[in-house]
């Protein structure tokens, strides 16, 4: 019993700890550039991480659930399973207040996939080895693929807006079409082999028509509310012409910032809830099952600790991130943001636990690749690596450690 | 993970057109010390001078910050060898318009009257080149915001050619200086006219390296 509201406590504050420090990214360069006030980044941030967590959330969750280590092997002793999550979220808990103490970067997800590992091994080689060798794949191939659209995204403003005559006519017409992309992706993800929770099906043909005919509408809602801001006389200075696309722009990353929220809210809740939900089903039916889905109520929870993380620690975050966003204008900013999302949203519906910070890293690479930034510390860059290698080695070691001294304490009592 | 803080580097164009302004500085004081030579004026070409190794100094404390700051990233927008070497070139632009203050001390030289037209024309180009430069210097921070295309691109790439021009009519005008005091070589002391010459010398060294840092502009703005 003690386990079980340790697991719900520890659960609930991974969630509030990814709310503080993740979002943050999101949303800051919004907060920073003056788009959107605090309160409406918090309340954006909130709807959006919530529905991703509850519509898209699922999947991962599945992963994190019984998708490294095989539940079965708990079948006849399934207090076992208990402490073991335990074990792993406190393990993860613990290495990511170590990493911030010392404010070196650390991945939410990497921490828990290494945790879970660690419990999988010290249970008795019960990890599935196949399923660990994809997800680590898929943190190599995420900020990757993330970096090269995000190249791609950005050679296309180049080229199209940038380089053109008339940069503010070109924004004007393409900001629309940005707009419906992401809805057109956002979308997608939902309908197609989505809303299991709802109990909704839909098969590939009708998703996408579905999925046209929405992002259609927001284009078009796009298209209007953009025209209201539309002001464009071509100015001889570039620095007014160049700051009308940059206004444009600002909007647009409002609407990635979103999409990132969304995105991140669908695969880093598992992070959270994914242990809860194995440990609860255990109490529930006093056995271990693998049929049962991810409930409501568990990604729920998760969604509320995570909005609520943001609302109170995440304030002073993205106030630290506003004084030195200096450096990264919004097309950059609404590139990276739009390939790192799209690059956690496919993870997140193939049940892949990544990094959503490491796929902005990538693009963000993939962004000064076509000259769109000044350049990036070498020192902060080593440190993401570092932190890469070295998170799953001590978070698994960790749960090891935990596990063990639990068992011990287990066996006593 | 609060990343994006202290993801990016800071960009090195503010502080390169910094470092710009303060090369231009120095060249702008060619024109006072010129007028204190011809009105004979020996005690201000040593204020002067003092002024000039200030600024000169002021200059290589911009430049070594530059540097450091470059050290510590990576990926950046512009080649790092063109940017080390456009930083090099504007530092020794600043040493030239030094060394031609260190000549005016050395020797209390007397530049015959009748050249002093030509000499001013020659000396004002000079400071033209290297406002020139200044001018394009300023550009660097639009451009990184487009990316290095377009319009502006263009345009200061054809910037670039003019200051090409610039310079030859620098040297025409050091001809014309210079075919001046030769023919008047029978009224002039030999040390005179040998300190005449070093004057053309080093003048046109400051309008040489400034066009030689702008063809590295031009390879900023062209390659990455």
């Amino acid at each position: 019993m003690v386990f079980l509201l340790g697991v719900i406590a520890i659960g609930l504050y991974m969630a509030w700890n990814i709310g503080a420090n993740d979002v943050a990214n999101a949303m800051g360069t919004s907060v920073g550039s003056k788009s959107l006030t605090f309160r409406q980044a918090v309340v954006l941030a909130a709807i959006f991480e919530f529905a991703g967590a509850v519509l898209v959330g699922t999947h991962v969750s599945e992963t994190v659930r019984k998708g490294i280590v095989d539940p079965m092997h708990f079948v006849d002793n399934p207090q076992l399973l208990v402490v073991g999550m335990f074990a792993a979220l406190l393990a993860s808990a613990l290495w990511l207040n170590v990493a911030t103490f010392f404010g070196q970067p650390v991945s939410t997800t990497h921490s828990i996939v290494g945790s879970i590992c660690g419990m999988g091994i010290i249970a008795g080689g019960a990890v599935k080895w196949h399923m660990l060798g994809n997800i680590m794949a898929s943190w190599l191939i995420s900020p990757v693929a993330s970096g090269v659209m995000a190249f791609l995204m950005f050679r296309f403003i180049t080229r199209r807006i940038f380089a053109v005559a008339e940069p503010g006519r070109a924004v004007e017409k393409h900001a629309p079409y940005f707009v419906v992309l992401v809805a057109f992706i956002l979308t997608l993800s939902l309908i197609y082999k989505g809303l299991k929770n709802l109990h909704l099906y839909c098969p590939l043909h009708t998703a996408i028509i579905i999925a046209v005919a929405i992002s259609a509408v927001a284009g078009g809602v796009a298209y209007l509310l953009f025209k209201r801001i539309a002001n464009h006389t071509p100015k001889p200075i570039l620095e007014d012409e160049l700051a009308y696309v940059a206004s444009h722009f600002k909007y647009l990353q409002i609407v990635t910032a979103c999409y990132v929220a969304f995105a991140h809210g669908a695969n880093d809740v598992a992070n959270a809830v994914g242990p809860v939900a194995a440990v609860t089903e255990v109490y529930r039916t006093g056995e271990v099952t693998m049929e049962v889905a991810v409930p409501m109520w568990i990604l729920l929870m998760g969604g509320v600790g995570i909005v609520f993380g943001l609302a109170t620690f995440g304030r002073r975050v993205m106030e630290t991130i506003g004084k030195r966003i200096t450096e990264i204008t919004p097309s950059r900013g609404f590139s990276a943001e739009i390939s790192a999302a799209t690059a956690v949203l496919v993870c997140s519906k193939c049940g892949l636990p990544v990094s959503t910070t490491h796929a902005l890293v990538g693009a963000v690479i993939g962004v000064g690749l076509a000259r769109g930034i000044a350049g990036l510390r070498i020192k902060t860059v080593r440190q993401i690596l570092t932190s890469w290698i070295v998170t799953v080695p001590i978070t698994a070691g960790l749960t090891m450690l935990i596990f063990a001294v639990a068992k011990w304490f287990v066996l006593r009592g | 993970m609060r990343l994006v803080g202290k993801f990016f580097g800071a960009s090195p164009f503010k502080l390169l057109v910094e470092h710009t302004r303060e090369v231009h500085e120095c060249v702008k004081l060619v024109r006072p010390l010129t007028d204190a030579l011809m009105a004979r004026d020996y005690d201000k070409i040593e204020a002067l001078h003092h002024e000039m190794s200030r600024l000169e100094h002021e200059a290589d404390l911009t430049k070594a910050e530059i540097r450091d700051n470059m050290s510590k990233m990576f990926l950046l927008s512009v080649g790092r060898y063109q940017l080390d070497q456009f930083l090099s070139l504007q530092d020794n632009v600043a040493d030239a318009a030094e060394d031609y203050a260190v000549v005016l001390l050395l020797r209390k030289t007397e530049v015959p009257p009748e050249l002093n037209e030509d000499f001013v024309a020659f000396v004002s180009q000079i400071v033209l080149v290297s406002e020139h430069l200044l001018s394009l210097s300023e550009e660097l921070s639009l451009l990184e915001e487009t990316a290095f295309t377009g319009a502006e691109a263009k345009r200061v790439l054809d910037s670039i050619d003019n200051i090409g021009a610039e310079e030859w009519k620098a040297d025409k005008l050091q001809r014309k200086f210079a075919r001046g005091f030769y023919k008047m070589e029978d009224q002039l002391e030999p040390i005179t006219i040998y300190f005449l010459d070093k004057y053309c010398h080093t003048l046109s060294e400051i309008a040489n390296t400034a066009e030689k840092a702008a063809k590295f502009l031009r390879q900023l703005i062209v390659k990455r």
